[in-house]
């Protein structure tokens, strides 16, 4: 791991090196806040060592402005201070050092210190790694609640599987909001996220319970309905497109937003070996929704394969 | 003269080998650096001085701390103390003992540390 030394001092910076070199850590080191802070942006620095009083940006300035800017990643600090500034180390603390430790210092109380650093260290590593692993297997869209665009992506093409292994058949709604832009320039985004939860609240309501609801993107959704043909599959498209009419946005100041939606369907009628049939049937359904919002919107317009 | 030999010691653990050279390193660095603060700390400072005189005294007792020279230390603490203040007037007989103090100081660490 490498660690930065900073000391205006040339003795006091070459004694901490040299401890830490011993320990069997990388150092680099500079001479003042200001070469300091070029460094650790320029060479993604994890752990600095920092005397305090130094001319120029001194050790709690070059830790402040760490805390307050946006690095890769957390930069553990440990303030050097002398022994007359106890009085004054909580306000290093406070200006966001992890730790500190007083000069003339104990060799190994500093290998000590450094032990506790990199333990935070590895603490922060973990949490991002559990992060990126978690944002990986996410299957929720966190706004509405629906399934996320990968989740109904795999959700239909287990479906379209099944359809083919019993011989039944399958349909795919594509629906988005009238406007949805509209709505967003004029009252704002977070009525806008209002109207996404509403719609799919709307469309779950309206939906049965093995059927696959999500939001595919932005102001698109797409329910998939296992064993339904047509007329069942436009029926429950026009139920939902009701009820979208039917269930005006209350805002916060009661003001009322009536919302329209529209509706592209598409059927799969025959079932084919064709690798690509999964992508067709959505495909099909986005072209009758894309159709239906050029006639004007508030209508269901469909394909079948 | 006196001198806490228990920071330098420390490293003597620590070092194993490297030891004498470690602290002897660490010695002539000290010397030269304290001859360096010396051009700063020889004479009463002026107000425009100040600052760098007030500085220089807080180099020099952090580093004769470092290695065990605590009476010098301590004077330059004063000193230092005394140029935060702006007590100038006050500094002359301090500033005299200053130098003496670092050879008695210097003379003691070349004993020990031979």
């Amino acid at each position: 791991m490498k660690i930065l030394v900073v000391d205006d001092q040339q003795l006091e910076r070459r004694l901490i090196e040299k401890t830490l070199t011993r320990l069997g850590y990388e150092v680099v080191t500079a001479d003042g806040g200001e070469a300091a802070w070029r460094l650790i942006q320029k060479e993604q620095i994890r752990f600095v060592i920092t005397d305090w009083n130094m001319p120029g940006l001194d050790g709690v300035q070059l830790t402040q402005k760490i805390r307050s800017s946006e690095l890769s990643g957390y930069v553990y600090v440990i303030l050097v201070t002398s022994n007359d500034r106890s009085d004054e180390i909580v306000e290093g603390l406070y200006s966001g050092a992890d730790d500190y430790v007083t000069k003339p210092f104990n060799p190994a109380e500093l290998e000590a210190r450094v032990a506790v650093g990199e333990r935070v260290l590895t603490l922060e590593d973990n949490l991002v790694r559990a992060k990126n692993q978690l944002e990986k297997l996410a299957m929720v869209d966190s706004l509405t609640g629906l399934m996320n665009r990968r989740a109904i992506y795999k959700f239909t093409r287990g479906e379209l599987e099944r359809a083919r292994r019993i011989a039944d058949p399958i349909s795919v709604i594509f629906l988005d909001i009238d406007k949805f832009k509209h709505i967003n320039d004029t009252y704002g985004h977070l009525v806008g996220d209002e109207a996404l939860k509403l719609m799919a609240q709307i469309i779950r309501k309206r939906s049965r319970t093995y059927d696959g609801v999500g939001r595919w993107a932005g102001d698109e959704f797409l329910v998939v309905m296992p064993g339904a043909n047509q007329p069942d599959v436009r029926k429950a498209a026009e139920r939902i497109l009701k009820g979208v009419a039917d269930t005006p946005l209350v805002l916060p100041n009661n003001d009322t937003v009536q919302l329209r939606a529209s509706a592209g369907i598409a059927t799969l009628q025959k079932m084919t070996n064709s690798p690509t049939l999964l992508d067709d049937l959505i495909q099909a359904a986005d072209e009758a929704l894309y159709r239906s919002k050029s006639l004007g919107g508030n209508q269901v317009e469909e394909n079948s394969l | 003269m006196t001198i806490d030999t228990s920071v330098l010691d420390s490293y003597r653990d620590f070092m194993e080998d490297d030891a004498d050279d470690f602290i002897r390193d660490i010695l002539n660095e000290f010397y030269s650096n304290a001859e360096e603060l010396f051009e700063t700390l020889k004479a009463v400072p002026s107000p425009a001085e100040l600052q760098d005189f007030t500085r220089a005294a807080h180099t020099l007792k952090s580093t004769s701390a470092t290695v065990g020279a605590t009476e010098l230390s301590t004077m330059a603490a004063t000193l230092e103390a005394k140029g935060k203040e702006g007590a100038i007037n006050e500094m002359a007989p301090i500033i005299t003992a200053l130098r003496q103090t670092y050879e008695e100081a210097k003379a003691k660490l070349e004993e020990i540390y031979a």
